[in-house]
Formats: structure tokens, sequence, C-alpha cells
């Protein structure tokens, strides 16, 4: 067959078939067939689009629900309730000098017994007034915990209360010995006469039988003086009076959904956590936590995102890829609040990518363009200390050994991730258990 | 139908509106019908090709350059679900010899009256493998070493595939003349893709050797 033959045969093929439009009629029964086919597919398109936003909204949700739980009891406050600034202007009178830190001290315990006999302060009182006016600036400047130290004191001289009397081995419990309860912080309120607010000036006062503070007294209920349980005050200011910090262990479980992105979170794609972390708590502040995290990151990405060496005869519109990660963790965790039994920290630090699995699949301009439709590398890649981390974590302990916390973050490349090189950065919420290995006192 | 008709059922089908994927699966039916025809061995096949191909332009419609026009992109997805298709059947191969029809005495090709149905159904009786690649060179245009890529085959495997496909063509189109073939009638004989060479003596036709 001659080349020209070989052309017209051609020809009259492309001639003849090449603009098939009026040929066919359109037939009802193929339509339905492609509905079915489309009935049937019936992906949930919407998922992928919603599942971001709908990440975010749980996430502000988890911050809302920290921030309500994080609501202070307002137990100071009531014992502050119905002092007003000038009930407190003739204790600040009644200081023997303006070093109220150091002659408050020398007669703390006279102070303190007045104080935790708040339920028969005029007895207390009535006693030795002379010792006790001097006491009132110390305890109304340990206010808060630091009231608990000096509490603690009279707790540990029950019998000169019950006497109502001033005992002897009281008043000559060493200065020292009380200034040790009081700590460099506790100093600074004691020497401003704004906070004296507390329930043991008042009962102070009243020994001076001074006719202004004993009206005042009136005023102050007992039960704002009495502490509700003083034997938990006690072990209290022995873990403070102590002041010995010991190293916290802990081990918690994570579980975390999130989202992935290349450069952006546009495409996000959702992924999935779990891992495990070991934490110390070096400070109280300060804890340091490493572990390891397997994670499943899958990504969508342009193909301008995409850099690899092999050429592509028609580059792939998108690619879709599909990581199965060890992500192994170093933080350190700054706690910026914590009362009660809920904390708040905030984190940052570095992890290591080591890339277990790396997926990628093609997608075409045209559909069914001839081409790889995908690639995968295995244990290739490693990205040490690649990736910063950064984490907010809203912790609640439900009982001395355990604490559930959940933790929203953010993974952002410090290099390029993975064989494609792109800048794969996640965020999600990371929901876990952890257990405080050597934890024995509830807060 | 004008082009802003056009964009706006473009649009309508991007948000799965199922009325606008009718009417531009209406609009472009016979387009489509007959590409597929072209590369399917019946009508039925052919349908089933086609709807696949909308089923993929209406998953990836949001991916359609609207700076481009859209019937070449969906006569490209067409196309390329006609190459899945092929792919997918690829099970069998064929033995024949063509060789003998090369002394076939050539025909006045060009002078031949055949409508479009005559020549669909010549493409149609080809052997799929012969018919994609004729398709794709003869009708589209594509180069050897393009059809090779596209279909997983070598460029030599593509041209000849094309020239027993030619060959093939060439005597259903001389026979075409014949009486016992029949206007619009089957042809007589079984076709077969000749991967390898048989010595096959005789006739050259109903020979073929399944593998």
């Amino acid at each position: 067959m001659s080349a020209e033959e070989k052309n017209k045969l051609d020809e009259l093929f492309k001639n003849g078939l090449g603009t098939p439009e009026t040929h066919s009629e359109f037939n009802d029964q193929h339509w339905n067939d492609l509905e079915q086919l489309m009935n049937a597919d019936g992906r949930p398109r919407g998922i992928v689009y919603w599942l971001p936003r709908l990440g975010a909204v749980a996430a502000i949700l988890l911050l809302f629900l920290g921030w309500w739980l994080f609501k202070p009891v307002p137990v100071k406050n009531e014992q502050v309730v119905g002092l007003k600034p000038s009930t407190v202007q003739p204790i600040t009178v009644t200081k023997p000098d303006n070093k109220p830190t150091t002659t408050g001290s020398s007669t703390g315990v006279n102070s303190t017994n007045g104080s935790s006999t708040g339920s028969a302060p005029v007895n207390s009182a009535g006693i030795m007034p002379a010792t006790v006016i001097p006491a009132a600036p110390v305890y109304a400047g340990t206010s808060g915990k630091h009231n608990r130290n000096i509490q603690h004191v009279t707790a540990q001289q029950p019998g000169s209360m019950k006497n109502n009397q001033v005992a002897p081995p009281a008043n000559k419990v060493p200065q020292q010995e009380i200034l040790a309860t009081v700590d460099n912080k506790a100093k600074a309120p004691i020497s401003n006469p704004v906070t004296i607010t507390d329930n043991g000036v008042n009962t102070a006062t009243n020994a001076v039988s001074d006719g202004q503070t004993v009206a005042l007294t009136n005023t102050i209920s007992p039960d704002a003086v009495v502490t509700k349980d003083p034997a938990a005050q006690v072990k209290k200011t022995k873990l403070s009076g102590a002041s010995k910090f010991k190293p916290q262990f802990g081990l918690a479980m994570l579980v975390s959904p999130d989202i992935n992105g290349a450069g952006s979170f546009q495409n996000a794609k959702i992924g999935t956590n779990i891992g495990l972390l070991f934490s110390v708590e070096i400070t109280k502040k300060l804890t340091v936590s490493t572990g390891a995290s397997y994670s499943k990151k899958p990504y969508l990405t342009d193909f301008d995102n995409y850099h690899v060496n092999y050429k592509f005869k028609t580059d792939p519109q998108d690619v879709y890829a599909d990581c199965r990660v060890l992500d192994i963790p170093l933080n350190v965790d700054y706690k910026v609040y914590s009362k009660s039994r809920n904390s708040f920290s905030v984190g940052s630090g570095l992890s290591s990518y080591i890339m277990l699995k790396e997926k990628y699949t093609y997608d075409y301009a045209v559909p069914g363009t001839a081409g790889p439709s995908s690639f995968t590398v295995t244990n290739k890649n490693r990205h040490i200390l690649g990736v910063l981390n950064l984490n907010a974590t809203y912790e609640h302990q439900v009982n001395s050994k355990f604490s559930i916390a959940a933790q929203p973050y953010l993974k952002i490349p410090l290099t390029n991730i993975g064989n494609s090189q792109v800048r794969l950065q996640s965020a999600g919420v990371a929901l876990g258990l952890r257990w405080n290995i050597n934890r024995s006192v509830t807060p | 139908m004008t082009e802003e008709d056009l964009h706006q059922l473009i649009r309508g089908c991007a948000k799965q509106d199922r009325k606008c994927q009718k009417l531009l699966y209406k609009a472009f039916y016979g387009f489509a019908m007959g590409i597929c025809l072209r590369y399917a061995g019946n009508r039925d096949e052919a349908a089933e090709v086609m709807n696949q191909g909308f089923f993929k332009v209406f998953t990836h419609i949001d991916r359609y350059d609207h700076d481009r026009p859209f019937k070449a992109w969906l006569g490209r997805i067409m196309m390329n679900a006609s190459i899945d298709h092929y792919r997918a059947n690829l099970k069998m191969a064929y033995t024949d010899d063509l060789e003998k029809a090369e002394h076939i005495s050539d025909g006045e090709l060009a002078d031949k009256k055949l409508n479009y149905d005559q020549l669909l159904e010549m493409v149609q009786k080809l052997p799929q493998a012969y018919r994609t690649v004729f398709n794709l060179f003869a009708i589209e245009g594509y180069g050897h070493d393009e059809i090779g890529e596209m279909l997983g085959i070598s460029a030599g495997t593509s041209k000849s595939n094309l020239h027993k496909a030619r060959q093939k063509l060439k005597l259903m189109i001389l026979k075409a003349d014949q009486p016992y073939v029949g206007q619009g009638g089957k042809v007589n004989y079984s076709s077969v893709v000749a991967i390898n060479r048989s010595d096959m003596n005789g006739v050259f036709f109903n020979n073929g050797i399944r593998l």
C-alpha cells in the first residue's frame, strides 16, 4: 500500500467519521444509565469543604470551654467582702513601726492565734492586746495562700487556742520560722496597707480595743475567718513551706484529627495522629516533653508545589499525597495559668519527621491523560528537627494520677517535607489522657 | 446554543445541578457518541464508554479552563475514556497474518462513496487494538510515539497495528462493492490482531488464533 493510498484511506475515514454530531439521536435510556451511575457514586463532596471549617469551630469551642472551666472560684473575694478602706486605716495606725515584715513576724504567732480563733476573737484579743496589735500587718499582708502558712503555725499550737491564752511556746516560735512561711511574694503586700484587708487583721484590731476596729470586727462573719478544712491547709502549707520541688513525670496518649496542606490550608485534607508523649515537669512552670506519634498526613496540592526530577510528558494538574509519618517532637511548655484542677500552657518545639511511606497520586487536567498515575516512596526521607511546633494546652486534672488535655496545635515546616519537597503544614486539636506518674497529692 | 448559554450550563454543572447536567449531556450527546462509536465495537459499548466519559466530565468540571473550547476538552475526555476502556479490555491478544493483504489489488479508495454508517461499521469491525491506533493516528492526528505512550505499547507496535488496520479497512472497502457483502450487511469475517506472525496459508480471514 503506497503512502498516497494510506493518506487517502485515512482521509476517507477522517472526513466520514470526523464530524459525527448529527449521526446519533439522543437516547434517554443512556441518560438514565448515567444518572444511575452518578447516584451510585454519591460521594459526600461537601465533606472535604466543611471539615476544616468544622475543625476550626471545634477548636474555638474547646477554647471557650477551657476559658469557662478556668473561671476562678471566688473564694478569696468572700474574705474581703464587707471590708472598707476606712476599716483598714486603723490597722496601719496601730503598727508599732513602719517595718511590718520584721515587727509583724516577730509577733506573728499572736496574730495567727487571733485569726484562727476567729470564732471567739474577743477572748483571744483580750489576753494580750499588746502583742496582738503588731501582728496585724503580718497576717494581713500575707494574703492568699500565705494566710494558710500562718494558720498552719497556729494549727500546730492548738493548746494555746483552746485556753484562750497566748501560750509561751507559741510566743517563742522563732522569728525565722515564721518568716520561712512567708515567701518573697508575700512580703510585697505586707508593706501595702491597702492589702491589709484580711480577716485576721480585724480580729487583731479587735484586740486593740479601739472603738473603730471593734465595730469593724462585727462586720466580719466568723465563717470567713475560720478555715473550712484546716487539715488540708496544713498539708499544703507543709508542701509550700518545704519549697522542695520534685520533677513530675507524665505519660500522655494523644489522639488528634488535623488538617494538612501544602503551603496553605486551601485544599486541606484531614489526617489523623496517635502518639505517646513523655513529659518532665522540670519546674513548676516548665515542662519538657518528647515522644512519638504515628501520623497519616494526606494533602492535595497544585502541581506547581510539587518538585521532583521526573519529567512529566503532560504535567498533572494537582497531586494528592498520602504520607505516613513518624513524628518525634521535642517541646517545651510554659504553664501560663494554673488554678484548682485546670491549667493552661503554651508551648513550642521542634519535630522530626520520619517519612515512612509517601504515596503520590496524580490528577491530570483532562481525565485519562496518559502518564504515571501514582508514585510511592518508602522509608526514604527524614527531616530531623525540621518542623516547628506551636501549641496551647488546656489540662484538667481528673484525679491525682490522671488528667485530660486538649491541645490545639500548629506544625510549620522549616524545611521542605517529603519526596516532593512541599511545605507541608498541619493544624489540629489533640485530645489526650495524661498519667502523672509520680504525683501523689491533689493540687 | 450560544457561548454564554454553554458557560451558564457549565457553571450549573459545577454546582452539580442535575438539570444543567442533562442539558449539557443532551447538547453534546451526538458529538460524544460519535467519538466513542469510533473506538467501540458497537453502539452499546460506545454508550457505556460515553457515559463513563460524561461521568468524568461532571465530576471534574471544575477543572475545565473556560478560556479553552469546551468541545475540545470534552472530546479529549471521550477519547481518554475510550482508551481507558481499551486498556481495561486488553486481556486477550490475537494473531493474524495480514501480509498477504499486501497482494490485494489496490482499488480506487478515494472514489468510494461510503456513508457514515458504512465507515463506522468498518471501523467497528476492526479489532480493538487496531481500531484504537487507527482512530488516534488517522482521525485524531497523534504520532506513534504519543499513541505508544497513551496505550502503553511501543511506537513500533503502534505502527504495526495501524498498518494492519489499514489493510483490513482496505479489504472491507473493496469488498463493500461486492454483492455478497451487502449494503449495511455484516462482512463475513472475524478480525483478529496480528501480534505474532503465524504461518497461515490459504484464507486470509477466519484463521485467528487466540493465545
